[in-house]
């Protein structure tokens, strides 16, 4: 099935993408831009585990370790992890799923886009005019009195990305509600748009605290006064309570997606209906919701009232009853499935088991008297690790290889594809597991020397992640390849349900020739089946 | 694309209060954006769109409503000591200088809603509306010249935070934070009504010439909702800035 | 709700002129109230009044002003979103503000790390615990 008729790549001058408002269009450009940040993020989290390779500090001098762990956080939180897959995949693939012609604001969309590249550059500004040394999370006074260096750059990256994910965040919600097709109800509505939606509500009604949050600092930094400083009056705590206030819910931004995309990815591979359609549905809001009162979880060990602290821990351990609800209902969705190992299934299979011991060590986290101990060690950084890499980059690569026929009209080489996948399922856990046995030891995050007892698991995980690093290599070659070379995609090369897959690959600009009228409930695989017998298996064959 | 739209126009789950079909109907017969089956749909993303930039508005001020807060709870006769140092006759001319302009907003949103299509109707309203905007922004440059006034006071009172600040007795730092959120919250919300008397100014050109009427109004009620909120923003920070304590 | 029918080419405003008016008259007499209750020594009630009434100004403004009465359940919904989630942060917050000083005074010290801010500046300092 050969479509060579116009399509939404057809016009080829930079004029045409750089003032296109074509929400696949923009999504490309987000992709694009988004994998600088992640190299850059990527060459900084390398060095450090290179410094890392040895007990002593004989690589880079504390400071330059210092402004790598900065850069490395500040570019993949903002810049990478929030941005991935809502800008990406959510703006290449909401309109499409609901049957409509675009976003509703699509000027705004691509304003966002704008605003985001703005906020890179004051980013990357920052980060090459000398750096910054105070952590992604600008905690006072470190940020405001005793930092060098250009805390204000960063933070006013920061702050301008921030709107641009409030626009993002607010466009989706508009489009959900607007622009959905006739007969798509919300019980019909794909997971992946459930996930999108909630994880929307959060970035608009979280970032904008973030934001004056860094303006108080800013403050502070330029006037000299004691908004959060103790010597002048102000409270460093008052600090970390509205930074945690967005940066908790953050989490989910850059969870709930991913669990959207898994959702997608586990119903189609296994050809089934999703087991518990509604609790997944709900879940993602239960999540959105119970996300934002959880956040002093990250102040059990400051002077943070002991009595708050309970509340705190009893609502983190609250907030992970929806997360495992959905675990549950992927496992139930498999039971009995025609199980199909294609590459972007094996990277929701893996997102489904790391996720889950992500997840679990966070219950640690969230225990008042474990936390003591494992604070600002290095269990911290590995949990966190397992849900955002483990849990959302595997998400993004699953989602990308799910949708790649559809975005560029060829099939990506499938062995390939699974190769990647293993390697950097293996790569991952060797990098990051050592880290929990690191952080139950008693080392510290954030040192750039450490005693010689921690050496062994220091250097396995560095071996880990130049494993990691290969395996996220590999799909950047195979998949450029693939953009000429690949096997040309029809309309649904994975015979899935969802309306995206009922236009051409890649798609008209206009999306649909004709607007369409859904009938049927969702992941119905069982009467999908009849017409599309096993495609996938010719698919993979075909390879 | 008519057949969906008919569809598009009965499905609750568009979410609209639609009265009768002929509204939609008539909708249908004005020009709308590209992405939308009608101007109906076109209207209504456009209000629900600005109503969550609004509510992403409320947790900007949130932010410091919270520093607020939780200083004031902390640094309770402080604050009422420092809020006694503010003004009311000046939070009160602000406070009535806004609800004026809010008046004038709603009855441009008014005159834009009920002025018929005939180009006559439009020419003649163009002016009103016009009129009532510039009134708007006109009242919006009054807010910010009194608050320029009364900036002015502070600084010679030695109450601008920073080097210059100057309060006597032992809670001189917690008096300083109050004026330190004072400028914040002030500052932000002035900033705020800056912003909105460039729009009005933009909106009051645009409508000159008949360009709003009852079939498309929508900006000018957009501009309208931004503007009110400004005017609620103030509406809370006046009671917590200027009377928290008896005078 | 408007009243007037509309054909094609004629339009009702959503509010009628008078009701606008009324509206303001009614935040012009609440105005005056707030700021008279300044004058009177309520005690912590003076806070209340005064936010009481902005309250009640503010859902004047947001119905009748911005029209909110006229518009769908899904709006309301959106508009009360900001202020639920504004409550979310300010109550979690003071969960933490309004119990830090029902502990005693050097629990902090007892687990072997320092309070860095001092709170009993300006507030009566808690009672010293009895040594346990
Ligand atoms: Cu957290």
């Amino acid at each position: 099935m050969i479509d060579l008729r116009e399509n939404y790549l057809s016009k080829h001058t930079i004029r045409s993408w750089l003032l296109t408002i074509d929400h696949k269009r923009i999504g490309l450009l987000y992709l694009f831009t988004i994998l600088i940040f992640f190299l850059i993020a990527a060459v900084a989290a390398g060095l450090m585990r290179l410094e890392l390779l040895t007990p002593q500090g004989d690589l880079l001098l504390p400071e330059t370790y210092n402004k790598m762990f900065t850069i490395h956080g500040v570019l993949m939180v903002w810049f990478f992890l929030i941005p991935s897959i809502p800008t990406v995949l959510g703006n290449f693939v909401l309109p499409l799923v609901l049957g409509a012609r675009d976003v509703a604001f699509p000027k705004l969309n691509l304003l966002s886009w704008y605003l985001f590249i703005l906020g890179g550059s004051f980013a990357l500004y920052g980060v090459f005019a000398g750096g910054v040394d105070t952590g992604w999370t600008f905690y006072t006074p470190l940020s405001t009195t005793y930092a060098n260096g250009h805390v204000m750059t960063m933070a006013a990256g920061v702050f301008i990305a921030g709107f641009s994910s409030i626009l993002t965040g607010l466009n989706f919600i508009v489009t959900t509600h607007k622009m959905r097709a006739p007969g798509l109800t919300w019980m019909r509505l794909p997971l992946f748009v459930w996930a999108l939606y909630a994880t929307s509500l959060i970035m608009v009604l979280a970032t904008p605290v973030l934001a004056i949050t860094l303006l108080l600092m800013t403050v502070e930094r330029f006037w000299g006064v004691g908004i959060f400083n103790p010597a002048l009056g102000g409270d460093p705590l008052l600090f970390q309570h509205l930074f945690w206030f967005y940066s908790h819910p953050a989490v989910y931004i850059m969870i709930l997606p991913g669990m959207g995309v898994v959702s997608e990815l586990i119903t189609c591979f296994s050809r089934k209906k999703v087991f518990g359609y509604s609790f997944i549905a709900f879940s993602s809001m239960a999540i959105a919701v119970l996300g934002f009162v959880v956040w002093g979880h990250h102040m059990f060990s400051t002077g943070q009232s002991a009595y708050a602290g309970m509340v705190f821990s009893f609502l983190s351990f609250l907030v992970s009853v929806p997360s495992a609800i959905k675990v549950f209902n992927w496992t139930a969705t498999l039971y009995k499935g025609e199980i199909t190992f294609s590459t972007p299934m094996l990277y929701a299979l893996g997102f489904i088991g790391l996720f889950t011991l992500g997840g679990l060590t966070g219950l640690f986290l969230a225990t008042l008297a474990a936390d003591i101990h494992l604070t600002d060690t290095y269990f911290v950084v590995a949990h966190f690790h397992y849900v955002m890499v483990g849990g959302m980059v595997l998400a993004f690569m699953g989602g990308l290889h799910y949708w790649w026929p559809k975005i560029t009209g060829r099939l990506y080489p499938e062995k390939a594809g699974q190769l990647a996948a293993m390697i950097t399922f293996v790569g991952f856990n060797l990098t990051f597991f050592p880290q929990f046995l690191l952080g139950y030891l008693g080392m510290p995050r954030r040192y750039h020397a450490y005693p010689e007892e921690f050496q062994i698991f220091n250097v396995l995980s560095t071996a880990g992640a130049s494993i990691l690093a290969v395996g996220y290599l590999l799909p950047v070659v195979y998949l450029l390849w693939s953009l000429k070379n690949g096997q040309r995609a029809g309309e649904n090369p994975w015979a899935a349900t969802g309306l995206e897959w009922t236009t051409p690959s890649p798609p008209p600009e206009h999306n649909f020739d004709q607007t369409p009228v859904v009938t049927r409930p969702p992941y119905d695989y069982a009467y999908q089946s009849t017409f599309h017998p096993r495609e996938v298996e010719q698919t993979l064959e075909n390879v | 694309m008519s057949d969906a739209t008919a569809i598009a126009a009965t499905d609750p789950a568009t979410g609209n209060a639609r009265a009768p079909g002929d509204a939609v109907a008539r909708a249908d017969a004005y020009p709308h954006e590209h992405q939308f089956d009608n101007l109906a749909q076109q209207t209504d993303a456009a209000r629900l769109g600005m109503w969550l930039f609004l509510a992403t508005e409320v947790l900007f001020f949130g932010g410091l409503f919270g520093a607020y807060t939780a200083y004031r709870y902390v640094y309770y006769h402080a604050f009422a000591e420092a809020s006694r140092e503010l003004s009311v006759l000046f939070g009160t001319l602000d406070t009535a200088v806004l609800l004026t302009s809010s008046l004038t907003m709603a009855l441009a949103v008014f005159t834009a809603q009920s002025t018929a299509d005939s180009p006559a109707a439009r020419r003649r309203s163009g002016r009103t509306i016009a009129l009532l905007l510039l009134a708007t922004a006109a009242l919006g440059a009054g807010f910010l010249v009194l608050h320029g006034f009364e900036y002015y006071e502070d600084y010679q009172e030695h109450h601008f935070p920073g080097r210059t600040f100057f309060f006597p007795g032992a809670e001189s730092g917690q008096v300083e934070l109050f004026f330190i959120i004072y400028f914040c919250l002030t500052g932000l919300h002035s900033l705020h009504v800056l912003i909105g008397v460039v729009l009005l100014a933009v909106m009051a050109a645009l409508s000159w010439k008949g360009r709003y009427y009852g079939g498309y109004h929508n900006p000018i009620e957009i501009s309208g909702l931004y503007w009110h909120f400004v005017d609620m923003v103030w509406v809370f920070l006046f009671p917590l800035l200027y009377l928290i304590a008896p005078r | 709700m408007s009243a007037a029918p509309s054909t094609a080419s004629q339009h009702a405003a959503e509010t009628p002129r008078s009701t606008l008016v009324k509206n303001a008259v009614a935040l012009f007499v609440l105005l005056g109230i707030t700021v008279g209750a300044n004058f009177l020594d309520l005690g912590s009630f003076n806070v209340v009044v005064a936010l009481l009434i902005a309250l009640i100004k503010a859902a004047l403004i947001v119905l009748i002003f911005m029209e909110v009465r006229h518009r769908s359940p899904v709006l309301w919904m959106f508009v009360a979103a900001g202020f639920f989630w504004l409550l979310l942060m300010l109550m979690m917050t003071m969960a933490d503000y309004s119990t830090r000083s029902a502990l005693p005074p050097d629990w902090l010290h007892r687990t072997g790390r320092t309070n860095h801010v001092d709170f009993s500046v300006g507030r009566p300092a808690p009672a010293a615990p009895a040594s346990r």
